[in-house]
């Protein structure tokens, strides 16, 4: 009996081997006279073109079809509905900083960025010209800004021995035009502002006329013009003695052989302030 | 006004307040024995009118004595001087010289001190000399008196003693 399983399933396996060739064969057979009959079933002659079978099955084709893509973005649309909420609540529950600075090599990636290169393709003077200045000067509020400004503070830190040491005047003077800046003042303007009787008042005049007269030597002007000739006799009479007693008084310390001046400054009391002057008659003539 | 126009030469100011040299107290002394004579000159000549008047015929011009003649020139000296430096400070031959006699302190001679120095300048006038080996230009009588000889042009009157005070 052990021998002859074997057998019997060779027998079977060849036995469905046969029944499949002949299977195909007789599929291939009826395919060959189903297929022209179906063609001309879906497509009959002198039958018009729109009433084909065949049509019709074309129009069935495309409806599966489109049934088909109809499926493909309802699905679109429900990933676009919910992947936008998913990620969103992902990014919350995420430190994402703390997760780049652990995970993420900053420096490594900075590195490799060529700054330089960079920098050399941006057009600054381009992006200057696009820049509105005026707009933004017109924005700031400069006057809160120096408000803020402890102007006092400043001066205290600044140094300004060091900084008048190193001007140098003398250039600057050199390089203003005097000349130029006097023409363009209102001298007119400045007179006319001017509470002169004020000046005066503060003025000693009565000093300033007595040191003129005891310069120009007015006595001596008075004397020459009202004087007599007595009194010019009399003045020249004291000084020629004057210098008399000073050539005697040279001569005896020579002799004596003194070297120091004689002191003949005597103790002197002054004339009363209140005496206006000497009479007429009182004046040598 | 603070001050007052100088009424000095300005060649002469510089020596206003110093003592005087030989030259010019021997001049003003001069002037001053001349000054003497001149006025009893003129008493003599009063005298002399006076007598002409009583007996015209018989007139004779009365011939004093030497000695009362310089006696009588002492003496007058004595009280031209002291009187006038005891009440200006200066003699005529002083007022021609610019010079005036002040005390230690720079004040008019009081009548006594001026009365001494007159004397003393009368009978003893070589005393004068001294000036010119003093280095303070002093006479003797200066430097007894206690005095000074100053050059002052200034024509006001001088300050008495008694009415001031104390500079030094």
């Amino acid at each position: 009996m052990g021998e002859s399983a074997p057998g019997q399933l060779s027998t079977t396996a060849r036995l469905a081997a046969a029944l499949t060739g002949a299977a195909v064969l007789a599929t291939r057979g009826a395919a060959r006279i189903v297929v022209p009959l179906g063609h001309v079933a879906l497509h009959p002659p002198l039958v018009p073109e729109r009433l084909h079978p065949g049509r019709a099955l074309d129009a069935l084709t495309d409806r599966g079809r489109e049934a088909l893509t109809s499926t493909g973005s309802d699905l679109h649309r429900l990933v676009a509905a919910v992947v936008p909420i998913v990620v969103n609540e992902v990014l919350d529950s995420l430190d994402l900083n703390a997760l780049i600075r652990e995970q993420v090599d900053l420096d490594g990636i900075v590195a490799t960025v060529d700054i330089d290169a960079i920098v050399a393709q941006v057009d600054v003077a381009a992006i200057v010209s696009r820049v509105d200045i005026n707009a933004i000067v017109a924005q700031v509020d400069i006057d809160a800004i120096v408000a803020q400004v402890d102007i006092g503070a400043i001066v205290d830190r600044l140094d300004i021995d060091a900084i008048v040491k190193g001007i140098d005047l003398d250039a600057i003077a050199e390089r203003i035009d005097i000349e130029r800046i006097i023409a363009r003042v209102n001298i007119d303007a400045i007179v006319a502002g001017v509470d002169m009787n004020a000046i005066i008042g503060r003025i000693d005049l009565a000093g300033i006329a007595e040191d003129v007269i005891n310069e120009i030597d007015l006595p001596e002007i008075i004397r020459d013009s009202t004087g007599t000739m007595a009194s010019q006799v009399v003045r020249e009479a004291r000084m020629q003695s004057i210098d008399a007693d000073e050539a005697v008084a040279r001569l005896v310390d020579r002799v004596l052989r003194r070297r120091r001046a004689r002191s003949t400054t005597a103790p002197h009391q002054p004339a009363p302030p209140s005496y206006d002057g000497p009479a007429d008659d009182e004046l040598p003539r | 006004m603070t001050g007052r126009v100088d009424p000095i030469p300005k060649e002469a100011r510089d020596f206003q307040g110093r003592r005087a040299g030989l030259v010019t107290r021997v001049a003003a002394a001069a002037i001053d024995v001349g000054v003497t004579v001149i006025a009893l000159l003129l008493v003599y000549a009063a005298v002399c009118a006076v007598v002409f008047f009583a007996p015209p015929r018989g007139f004779d011009p009365p011939t004093p004595p030497p000695w009362l003649a310089v006696t009588a020139l002492h003496v007058a000296l004595v009280l031209y001087l002291a009187t006038l430096w005891n009440r200006g400070g200066r003699t005529y031959g002083c007022h021609l010289m610019g010079l005036r006699v002040v005390d230690r302190k720079g004040r008019l001679l009081r009548a006594l001190p001026a009365l001494l120095r007159a004397a003393f300048c009368v009978i003893f006038p070589i005393g004068l000399l001294w000036i010119a080996v003093s280095r303070a230009n002093r006479s003797v009588q200066d430097v007894v008196l206690r005095t000074s000889v100053v050059y002052d042009w200034d024509v006001r009157p001088q300050v008495r003693a008694t009415a001031t005070p104390d500079l030094s």
